[in-house]
């Protein structure tokens, strides 16, 4: 298929007749660069299943708070405006996630937990921020899946007959991967550019021009959450990591124990979070 | 034996391994068995989990857990530092069986 068709079609993504309205509605809110935290507080509070939702992701391992937080405008001025409209989306494409491939969901909240306990162990700044890129790296699969139902599904035959990742799969049918409709959704929704970046070059961080460091974070958590079989991401096997990256991070045998330890501590009481999602 | 983490604990369960504080001090023993009390003062401290004796009731065996490890990996185990994190996930799995 035409790249530049492609990329024009998913960029008008928001006006298909199958996009949840919550999401349509939420898209009118949060594509606008400018709009202003009160704005955002008051379109999460006047939806009660949003409100629970963004409650319960704010005090999940994902970003490991200390003690819980009950206003959404305490979660607002804790996480900053860019984090908040990522998590808005993240919690809007999730019942999409959860209908189109079975625990890539599960698989999106992994890396993101597993994306800010890297972080950390490196001392990043605004873990949050790299947290939320984790949650979003597929996003890319939840389009496509949106637009090309069909195509997608033979995608994931295609991945399952001949034993191919999805990603080699998504380019022997359309030409481009996950990770370029990703990043061009992600960009024509206003996203900050540090986010359309991450998306994009996930599976290949060494590209990374001017954040290397958070893109390698978010490869190797991409990559840690599948070696243990939390949620599934469409592969029946995982993939190798990008040496680069891997040399960037640095870790050590003992690093890399915590980061698993860390894990699973999160993702058991992640377990517990998922289960049931409007209680 | 089984790493269970703090808030899943309950009381009943039989400590495996020997929980220690940040100090290193022994703060229970091998053997103890956990009250309500005692999980609740181990939730104040800075503990994520606590090895237990005795299987999860779905628990997978170790040869299971790491044959899922092999298919996991059938691919790129192999590859650079992709061994490494193999090496250290087996090690992993094979402490908990000990």
């Amino acid at each position: 298929m035409d790249p530049k068709l492609l990329r024009a079609q998913i960029e008008r993504i928001d006006t298909l007749p199958t996009i949840p309205s919550v999401l349509k509605k939420l898209l009118a809110v949060i594509e606008n660069p400018k709009v202003s935290l009160t704005e955002v507080g008051n379109f999460i509070q006047s939806d009660p299943v949003l409100t629970s939702r963004v409650l319960k992701m704010v005090n999940s391992p994902i970003y490991g708070f200390p003690g819980r937080i009950s206003a959404v405008q305490q979660a607002l001025i804790l996480l900053g405006l860019n984090v908040v409209r990522g998590l808005l989306l993240g919690v809007s494409v999730f019942e999409v996630m959860q209908k189109s491939m079975v625990g890539l969901w599960e698989h999106s909240l992994g890396c993101a937990i597993a994306a800010r306990i890297i972080a950390k162990k490196k001392n990043i700044s605004e873990p949050e921020e790299i947290s939320i890129a984790g949650l979003l790296h597929d996003i890319g699969k939840v389009v496509m899946i949106l637009r090309y139902k069909e195509e997608y599904e033979e995608v994931i035959k295609e991945a399952e007959t001949k034993d191919l990742l999805i990603i080699e799969a998504e380019k022997s049918i359309f030409d481009i991967t996950h990770a370029d409709s990703g990043s061009w959704i992600a960009k024509r929704w206003n996203f900050p550019q540090s986010l359309v970046e991450i998306i994009e070059y996930h599976h290949k961080p060494s590209l990374s021009r001017s954040l290397p460091m958070q893109t390698a974070i978010v490869h190797l958590a991409d990559l840690l959450t599948r070696s243990v079989g939390f949620g599934f991401s469409g592969d029946n096997h995982v993939p190798a990591v990008n040496p680069a990256a891997w040399e960037l991070l640095n870790l050590s045998d003992a690093d890399l124990r915590d980061i698993f330890d860390e894990m699973d501590d999160a993702f058991s009481e992640a377990e517990a979070f998922l289960i049931g999602d409007e209680s | 034996m089984r790493r269970v983490s703090i808030g899943d604990l309950q009381a009943g369960m039989v400590v495996a391994k020997p929980i220690t504080n940040e100090a290193g001090m022994v703060m229970l023993s091998e053997g103890a068995a956990l009250t309500d009390s005692l999980i609740r003062r181990l939730g104040s401290m800075e503990i994520g989990h606590v090895f237990v004796e005795g299987d999860a009731p779905d628990a997978k065996s170790r040869d299971e857990r790491l044959a899922d490890l092999e298919m996991r990996f059938r691919k790129t185990g192999q590859e650079k530092y992709m061994d490494t994190i193999k090496k250290v996930l087996k090690a992993r799995i094979e402490e908990v069986y000990k």
